[in-house]
């Protein structure tokens, strides 16, 4: 008892003094500037690299890097903005940039692009494309990230008896092998499935049947999904291979509503074929006595190609006191240095054209990346607008999710989205 | 001199509830016992998956069927999980003048508990002072103060958080324990003032009379009557408020920037960031920061016992 | 008013002057720029812009994602809390046996509660209600003979998610579980005592002696669970990435708030989203004081 009383007095003393001791710490001079980020510990560790180096050859900046866990960093940044603690910098991908964008939030840097004498050619064109509206560009590239990534695992296409896919299949082979890969014990239970998304995603199917979003990316007016008849057909082929050709695994069967650990079924043998982005290789490397590769998205109908792609970049926040320093940081990490550590881990394929086709492509699996080189050409990226991602999180998905458990019909959930997108029209202003 | 007002009760349960008869409560000692097992295992099952997901490898996790017991036990993963969320940082931090060099698992514990003790302390102290009010004393607008404070509790903070950041941030108290610790000082919060009035209610107002009668304060009737008779409320309310504030995320996410003032919660938020998909360290530094809230629980949960169940004064 | 009135209520004040502190400057303020801003649009990137009661209009008559949430959050209360409330009270009584080992179970009962709401055990949870290989199928078909693929599809289907969600937080009893338990100890065993000499059994104990003894603890309890329940948010967010899926089965207000205000930039939106929840708990906890005949007070102040 009396000890008890001893050691919480003794505790509550020593919070009082470390409250205490921890004010009135401060460093040295210099202008100081903040970057925010998200990442894996591969890109985490880059980014510090980076920074370390940028520190030594301009020792007047002093950089603060913030890590904010991804589904927080709109949290964290919202709040800093409100209260006016922004950070100088920040990294932004290909769906937050439109939310910062359309808002004025983001600095042109045509300006310093000039001053500098960058070349934007160096990098994917798409890409530039992406981050720059109306001839200004608001964010130098860091990398680009087709969705259109379909991991393999070869033990399952040897069971099958079948020859490893290549990148000119069609939709019409992948129905084909993806049946055959499905195994199924004495009681008819499926023990694997022939495929599987990372997180349930529509827009690769949309694209590569031809279909659409918006009239318009950049500048959107009207949303075509529920209109747009090729759109309906990639929806039709995604509830298609869950409830006709029952290779891929149906909504009741991921282990998680949002498909967290699908990348697991797939390294553990339960999927055959995994869709999502190269981000994944770093994981899957890790996987011990596992053989796989990649091949692009099939073609389809009419041979046509197309995918939603993931991709970032750093932007510099029109806020920022000291936009100077902040391109300058800019500049630097999203130069030749960070793009060739970014391609070393495998993680992403970099923005900048002469890294991609060097370091990225080296000797490790998978072997078949070298295929994203071909397949930038082919990405699509979603609308720029304000309500880009609460229509498509918020309105479309929970209306397909209905087509996916089987409990209503692709052309029912088109009829359904109709009037409620025609009620949400994109915002642009 | 509270001990004079206070029988300790001789038994835990209530005296003669189940005294019937020996025979009878030797069967309702088994009943009760084998409920409690069958309930035990029901309900560690989630934390009893943490532990085993923790000594496994990355690749057995997802083993189906399910592993209860892997072989063998990978004991290595909680001293990795314990380093690993320090890699990213090798900024140097003093705790009570003493330097350290590299942000681990260990500058968040010690963090998070200055943070917890000093909210904790702040919580019963404050909370009981303002229910003591509310309960036993009478002054104009105490029904709608009342209320007030109830209905602090009913709007969602995810609404007040964008101002209240903006209010402590101009006040200068942005990157520091301040707003973390300052409000639990200041009642503590409308949950635990309802809590503590209920229970100063339930204890009958003849005990301050008398008290006033033998020269008793307000503020002695609160300090030597009602808080010894309300120990197992106090214990209630610290526990809660050390829980709750060993695990609050969202606001130490939001008024904390440098890494060396982060919170356990933080670090392992970070932590599933990083290694969200190496569910094997992730279970393990889960349950390590754990440890000190099952701990502090063993040890304090007599007090919640350990009330008045006295009072037959008439 | 007397004098010793007079003292009684400036002593009063004294006592209230944290609470005070706190309401005026740390709660106040933040609560009315709230109500303000529920009257504005406000992206938070760029100025804010009064826009009357189109916020209120919008969510009324255009807005039929707000009408689900306001009934998931409905559903999941009336579900959840009288469940939870019962098998806290039943778990408070048990541990208020002398048993041995009590310690030990009532730390197992409490530690879920800590540690079972984090992220980390939403991977558990996940695996529990799979559909196809999850815990949950594998006993209920074990126990009814009901086949797996018949089973419900817990958090895959859009009618059996939100009871998993309930199911989920009974995990949670521990910590009603505590306060009954602190709240047994404030009935005074000569009660008991006294019940018995009249010959009363133990269920009419039960009934006379230990449900009033415990009733301002079981009210506290019950506007609490309604309060806390209106407002879940954590399990939803974990257990659904965010989205309230499948289908919006899930999106509960305070889920649909955080969307609104973090994810799609309407922070006056939300703001007044969250009045209309405000209003909601408001009625709820009002009906509860109006009908608190039941609660029975020791020491209830005299007027």
């Amino acid at each position: 008892m009396k000890n008890l009383r001893l050691v919480m007095v003794g505790l509550v003393c020593l919070s009082f003094l470390s409250v205490l001791s921890l004010s009135g710490c401060s460093k040295s001079g210099g202008t100081k500037i903040k970057i925010s980020s998200w990442g894996s510990p591969e890109e985490n560790q880059i980014l510090v690299n980076l920074l370390n180096d940028f520190q030594k050859l301009h020792p007047d900046i002093q950089v603060e890097l913030e890590r904010v866990p991804y589904d927080q960093y709109s949290t964290k940044l919202l709040t800093e903005v409100a209260g006016g603690l922004a950070p100088d910098v920040i990294f932004t991908e290909v769906g937050n940039f439109a939310d910062f964008y359309l808002r004025g939030a983001l600095e042109p840097l045509n300006p310093y692009i000039q001053a500098d004498h960058i070349d934007l050619s160096a990098y994917y064109p798409q890409v530039v494309d992406r981050f720059t509206v109306d001839g200004q560009t608001y964010v130098i590239p860091r990398d680009t990230a087709p969705i259109c990534v379909v991991y393999y695992s070869k033990a399952a296409f040897d069971e099958a008896g079948l020859p490893y896919p290549t990148d000119d299949w069609t939709y019409e082979d992948f129905v084909a092998v993806g049946k055959k890969l499905v195994k199924k014990d004495a009681k008819g239970n499926v023990t694997r499935w022939g495929f599987v998304d990372d997180w349930p995603m529509v827009e690769p199917w949309v694209y590569d049947f031809g279909g659409s979003y918006v009239d318009n990316v950049k500048h959107p007016t009207k949303w075509t999904f529920a209109t747009d008849p090729n759109t309906l057909q990639g929806v039709q082929f995604r509830d298609d291979l869950i409830n006709k050709y029952k290779f891929m695994m149906p909504p009741s069967s991921l282990s998680a509503m949002g498909g967290m650990g699908t990348g697991d079924m797939f390294t553990n043998g339960t999927v055959a074929m995994f869709l999502s982005g190269i981000w994944k290789t770093p994981t899957f490397r890790l996987a011990k006595d596992f053989k796989w590769d990649v091949v692009m998205l099939p073609k389809g109908p009419g041979s046509i190609r197309g995918f939603g792609t993931g991709g970032s970049g750093y932007g510099i926040l029109k806020t920022s006191t000291h936009k100077k320093e902040a391109w300058e940081l800019v500049k630097y990490i999203s130069g030749d240095e960070g793009e060739k550590m970014l391609a070393q881990t495998g993680l992403a394929q970099p923005a900048l054209m002469k890294e991609a086709e060097t370091t990225f492509l080296d000797n490790q699996d998978p072997r078949n990346k070298k295929m994203l080189l071909d397949a930038v050409k082919y990405v699509k990226y979603p609308p720029l607008c304000k309500n880009w991602s609460e229509v498509n999180l918020s309105l479309i998905g929970p209306e397909l999710e209905k087509v996916w458990n089987g409990s209503e019909s692709a052309t029912e959930a088109m009829e359904h989205l109709k009037p409620v997108l025609e009620q949400n029209a994109p915002q642009t202003q | 001199m509270s001990g004079s007002t206070t029988i300790p009760s001789p038994t835990a349960a209530p005296a003669g509830f189940w005294a019937s008869k020996r025979r009878n409560e030797k069967i309702t000692r088994i009943v009760v016992t084998a409920l409690l097992i069958v309930g035990s295992a029901i309900m560690m099952l989630p934390i009893a998956w943490m532990l085993s997901t923790s000594f496994k490898t990355r690749t057995d996790v997802f083993a189906m069927p399910p592993v209860w017991i892997p072989s063998p036990l990978h004991w290595e993963n909680y001293p990795t999980a314990w380093n690993v969320s320090g890699m990213y940082s090798t900024e140097d931090w003093s705790f009570l003048g003493i330097p350290f060099h590299g942000v681990t698992f260990t500058t968040y514990t010690l963090n998070t508990l200055t943070i917890a003790v000093l909210s904790c302390l702040g919580t019963t102290l404050s909370s009981s002072v303002v229910a003591f009010a509310f309960a036993r004393l009478r002054f104009p607008l105490r029904g709608p103060l009342f209320i007030l404070c109830l209905a602090t509790m009913m709007v969602p903070p995810q609404v007040t958080m964008i101002p209240t950041f903006i209010l402590f941030k101009s006040i200068g108290w942005y990157d520091t324990f301040y707003p973390l610790i300052v409000p639990a000082f200041l009642g503590g919060g409308a949950y635990n003032i309802f809590l503590m009035r209920q229970f100063f209610m339930s204890i009958p107002y003849e005990m301050d009379e008398a008290a006033k009668i033998d020269g008793c304060s307000n503020f002695g009737v609160y300090w030597r009557i009602l808080l010894p008779l309300c120990k197992p409320a106090l214990a209630t309310v610290a526990v809660f408020s050390f829980v709750y504030n060993w695990n609050d995320y969202l606001n130490p996410l939001i008024y904390l920037d440098t890494n060396s003032k982060k919170t356990l919660a933080l670090g392992l938020k970070n932590f599933v960031s990083l290694y969200g998909q190496d569910y094997h360290l992730l279970m393990a530094a889960s349950l390590l920061i754990s440890i000190p809230i099952a701990v502090i629980f063993l040890v304090g949960q007599r007090y919640f016992i350990q009330g008045i169940a006295t009072t037959g004064l008439k | 008013m007397t004098s010793a009135e007079q003292k009684e209520a400036i002593s009063a004040f004294i006592f209230l002057s944290p609470f005070l502190v706190w309401m005026v400057f740390l709660m106040g303020g933040p609560i009315l720029a709230a109500f303000f801003l529920s009257f504005c649009k406000w992206d938070i990137l760029t100025p804010i812009q009064f826009v009357g009661l189109d916020n209120y209009k919008e969510m009324f008559f255009n807005d039929p994602r707000f009408w689900k949430a306001l009934f998931n959050t409905a559903y999941f209360t009336f579900l959840s809390v009288p469940i939870g409330m019962v098998l806290s009270i039943v778990v408070a009584l048990l541990m208020n046996q002398r048993v041995k080992g009590i310690g030990i179970y009532r730390t197992l009962f409490y530690l879920p509660s800590v540690v079972g709401a984090g992220v980390a055990v939403a991977v558990l949870w996940k695996w529990i209600f799979n559909a196809d290989s999850g815990l949950l199928n594998y006993m209920l078909s074990l126990l009814t003979g009901i086949p797996i693929a018949d089973c419900p599809k817990w958090l895959a289907s859009e009618t059996w998610s939100k009871p998993a969600l309930v199911i989920m937080s009974l995990w949670g009893v521990g910590g009603g579980m505590i306060i009954y338990l602190a709240g047994l100890q404030g009935i005074p065993s000569t009660l008991y005592e006294a019940a018995e000499i009249d010959g009363a059994n133990r269920w009419q104990q039960f009934w006379t002696v230990t449900l009033p003894g415990l009733s301002p603890v079981i009210f506290f309890q019950l506007i609490i669970s309604i309060v806390a329940s209106f407002q879940i948010f954590t399990q939803v967010d974990v257990m659904t990435d965010g989205l309230g899926g499948p289908a919006d089965s899930t999106l509960v207000m305070v889920l649909y708030i955080y969307q609104k205000a973090f994810k799609y930039y309407q922070m006056g939106y939300a703001s007044a989203l969250s009045w209309i929840l405000f209003i909601a708990i408001l009625l709820a906890t009002w009906l509860q004081f109006k009908y608190s005949k039941w609660v029975y007070y020791e020491g209830e102040l005299r007027k």
